[in-house]
């Protein structure tokens, strides 16, 4: 397998694990999985088919995935009830796991393996700079819930201290009391001021577009305002002379013009993804290059 | 200098967790995973191409993509040569915009007959869940939604398009907008739309206002308002002023590419005149009606009354005696008609009906056999294509027909009949728009338009990207006929067919061309007339193809073709 096609055969094999399917013998590039019912729901869209199930009291047998991850894998191992479907990027099966994924993975506890814990809010957010084109970021950030100190970039740094699902014996939790709202509110302050640190060429360049459009657009309306005044009362009508099928001028511009602010009009979008509350003994690293904590 | 928009489902989220993000880290990874894939790391690239599963576009789609997302701002006119893949282009530019959020409801507007080609080839090579149009219903239920333009101008569906905001609009065969007072441009114009795409092989047909009637729809005042359009860059109706201006003007909004530039290997091309000579009774009846269609000309011109259904009958007579029994019976029912006419009529719809033989059409019984592979038979008239359907049907060939009138359900049927049961299609040029035939190399003109752009549209549903084969073209050419002077005058003396696709309407214009053999074919009093006429009119398209080949500033239509190329 190439390393694009191991990468997505290991998320698929840890996300099936995760989900609890239960994995059937295949060949190395390939899985076999017999799929619960709440993940087949996610996984394949058929509300129908589901509405009917229940509304009969069906108890179908559970679908079993063949999925392959090279184009030259082998068929003879797939079960007779299953099609074997080769997984490339941006395939169905692939965007339905991701989206499975990140609905199943929106919130999470975790703990490190050690005699004392302290809280954090760890978060993943997606800030976007939008005009007519796009930009994405994934940001993360870790909130010391005692201190409300603020680390930045922090998601790799603790994916590496292999963070454990349930408490571990004997850990001692420092407890706290956590206000959501608190935290989120801090947390957005955090990010604003980080956005607007950023480098902002982007909406400046969108701004002068947006001005010189508009400006053409008006340009163009008023000169039609005098050619209007010229031609009079003789202008030619449209075939669909039916009010309803011609735009005035006026609502015409109006449209246009929305139309532009809508395409063109700078936009920082900042969208939280993810929040789980991690119990850590030593505060988060950062993977920049300025671990400087924030403070709240 | 920007607006700031904080979106806070995650915490509406949560509040109906009860506060306790409760969860398995190892989930919160593969999450974390799954949302790095999805986000748009650059302005620029394109991401789309990772992720499209079964597709390899060629070098000037993707050029073509990322200019109009990164230079042209989403609105933009998709101007590529017939056959080099504009759809996949726009599918491409869709994709991407998917992909980066920035569009979530879109709407594709194309002819009632690729309702289902579109459907499919966005699902099937883009992945993308786009649903064909059905009912009222689908306008709100849908995202990705593609309909016919005809029902979306129709109540009550324009209605309901005209209540929506569409992140992108896109609309195929946009010649259809040329004229800014037709409804198609005004729904066109009406729809509140963030991106435009408008996807022609043919901005520009007969007249330098279509283009700015579509250009106005992508970026009004672009070109200034008309008399500002018209005095900057008009100097006749085909011809601009100063080639280099409007080269500069719209750059801006449109994107061409042109089959000569190169990158893009196509399979050869067999062209071959086959010529048949009537039986005596069928000559016998072309000479009668064209007698007659001469007389009538003059004698109805004097009284200025309308000529079309001569011309048709013309051009029918050429095609099959089939056609024009058809049209002679609706002329008898002219109540301008002397009894002297009118005889004359019922005599030649009766010598029409007793032809025994059809010599034509045997032949091309004889040649699809011959063939033994899938053909595609083009011809104007619907009366032929009945008639060729019930002969070949006799001759235990396997036929079906295409035509514009059809439901996009039947066209697509049809279609499907064609790739997997059929060995014949019989196709008019207005069924077969937009059409994609590349698993049949096979085509037969039993008839040919006077309109050149026309057969560049015949011969584009084969010769297009995708097809693996040579491609064959017959044209008809019966002996003693117009058809006769008009098979050499487009094949052997403008040479058409070798030309590459997109220069003809360079070299002919296809409005005047057509106009200028109309009038020849009318107004020569014989046959030597007409061969003087006809040699008089090659020349000059030989003359003007020439200038076109060898300098960019010919006073032609070229000027207009070399603008376009480099406004790329």
């Amino acid at each position: 397998m190439t390393p694009a096609e191991q990468s997505l055969f290991a998320f698929c094999k840890r996300y099936f694990r995760q989900v609890g399917a239960v994995q059937k013998p295949a060949p190395p590039t390939a899985l076999c999985v017999e799929l619960p019912r709440d993940v087949d729901k996610e996984l394949t869209d058929r509300p129908f088919y589901w509405m009917w199930v229940e509304a009969m009291n069906e108890n179908p047998a559970n679908t079993v995935l063949y999925l392959k991850f090279t184009a030259e894998s082998d068929d003879a191992g797939a079960p007779p009830q299953s099609k074997p479907e080769l997984v490339i990027p941006g395939c169905y099966r692939m965007l339905r796991l991701y989206a499975s994924a990140k609905t199943r993975g929106a919130f999470a506890v975790a703990y490190e393996a050690a005699p004392l814990l302290f809280p954090y809010a760890v978060f993943v957010v997606k800030v976007s700079f939008v005009s007519d084109r796009r930009k994405d970021f994934l940001e993360s950030y870790a909130i010391d819930l005692q201190t409300f100190q603020i680390y930045r970039d922090i998601i790799n740094g603790l994916l590496d201290r292999s963070l454990l699902d349930e408490r571990p014996q004997n850990a001692r939790l420092i407890a706290t009391p956590i206000d959501m709202d608190q935290i989120f509110a801090l947390l957005l302050r955090c990010v604003r001021l980080d956005v607007e640190a950023r480098n902002h060429h982007w909406a400046i360049e969108a701004k002068q577009r947006l001005k010189l459009e508009l400006d053409r657009l008006d340009a163009y309306y008023s000169s039609l305002q005098g050619e209007q005044q010229t031609r009079g009362k003789n202008a030619p009508q449209a075939e669909s002379d039916d009010a309803r099928f011609v735009l005035s001028k006026t609502a015409e511009h109006e449209l246009r013009r929305a139309e532009i602010v809508w395409r063109t009009e700078p936009k920082v979008e900042v969208r939280p993804l993810q929040m789980a509350l991690v119990y850590l003994a030593a505060p988060p690293q950062s993977n920049s290059s300025e671990p400087t904590p924030h403070s709240g | 200098m920007y607006t700031y928009h904080e979106h806070t489902e995650l915490r509406t989220l949560l509040a109906e967790r009860g506060d306790m993000p409760a969860g398995k880290w190892s989930m919160f990874a593969l999450a974390y995973e799954a949302h790095s894939q999805s986000i748009s790391e650059s302005f620029d690239e394109l991401t789309c191409l990772g992720v499209l599963p079964g597709l390899v576009p060629f070098e000037h789609q993707v050029k073509t993509a990322r200019r109009v997302i990164s230079e042209l701002h989403g609105r933009a006119l998709l101007a590529d040569e017939v056959g080099l893949g504009k759809t996949i282009e726009a599918g491409l530019i869709l994709k991407e915009y998917l992909l980066r959020g920035l569009v979530k409801k879109a709407l594709i507007l194309v002819p009632a007959s690729l309702v289902l080609q579109w459907t499919r080839e966005l699902n099937e090579k883009f992945a993308i869940s786009a649903f064909a149009q059905r009912n009222e219903w689908s306008w709100t239920t849908y995202d990705i939604l593609v309909a016919s333009i005809d029902t979306t101008k129709r109540e009550p569906h324009r209605t309901q398009v005209l209540n929506q905001e569409w992140d992108l609009l896109i609309v195929d065969e946009a010649h259809k907008l040329k004229n800014s007072k037709t409804r198609n441009w005004q729904i066109v114009n009406q729809l509140r739309k963030k991106y435009l795409l408008l996807v022609t092989a043919t901005p520009v047909q007969n007249d330098m206002r279509e283009l700015y009637n579509l250009i106005n729809l992508l970026r009004p005042g672009q070109l200034g308002n008309q008399a500002a359009f018209r005095s900057a860059h008009v100097s006749s109706k085909r011809v601009p002023k100063d080639p280099r201006a409007l080269r500069s003007a719209i750059s801006e909004v449109m994107v061409r590419n042109r089959r000569h530039d190169g990158g893009v290997e196509f399979t050869e091309r067999f062209v071959e005149a086959l010529q048949v000579t009537l039986s005596p009774e069928e000559q016998g009846l072309y000479d009668a009606v064209t007698e007659f269609i001469r007389d009538e000309y003059v004698r109805r011109r004097e009284r200025q009354r309308s000529v079309l259904s001569l011309i048709t009958l013309q051009r029918e007579i050429c095609s099959s005696s089939y056609a024009a029994m058809c049209t002679l019976e609706t002329m008898q029912k002219d109540k301008h008609l002397t009894t002297a006419e009118l005889a004359r009529l019922r005599e030649l719809h009766h010598r029409a009906e007793s032809v025994p033989n059809y010599t034509k059409v045997n032949r091309v019984i004889e040649l699809v056999r011959e063939i033994g592979d899938k053909v595609i038979i083009f011809t104007e008239y619907r009366a032929t294509q009945d008639f060729l359907l019930y002969m070949l049907q006799q001759s235990d060939i396997r036929t079906v027909i295409y035509r514009g009138g059809y439901r996009r359900g039947k066209k697509d049927w049809m279609k499907d009949l064609f790739e997997h049961r059929a060995q014949v299609l019989i196709a008019t040029e207005a069924g077969g728009e937009g059409i994609n035939l590349q698993f049949c190399n096979q085509v037969i003109n039993f008839d040919l338009p006077w309109n050149p752009m026309r057969i560049e549209q015949r011969i584009g549903r084969v010769h297009r990207l995708g097809q693996t084969r040579p491609v064959h073209i017959r044209n008809f050419s019966t002996a003693g006929t117009i058809e006769e002077y008009m098979v050499t005058l487009l094949q052997d003396k403008i040479r058409m067919f070798e030309l590459i696709i997109g220069e003809l309407d360079v070299i002919l214009g296809a409005k005047a061309f057509e106009d200028d053999l109309m009038r020849t074919f009318m107004e020569s009093r014989d046959d030597s007339e007409v061969k003087a006429r006809l040699s008089a009119l090659s020349k000059r398209v030989q003359v003007r193809g020439a200038s076109t080949t060898q300098t960019a500033n010919t006073t032609n239509t070229a000027h207009y073709e070399e603008t376009c190329h480099d406004a790329r």
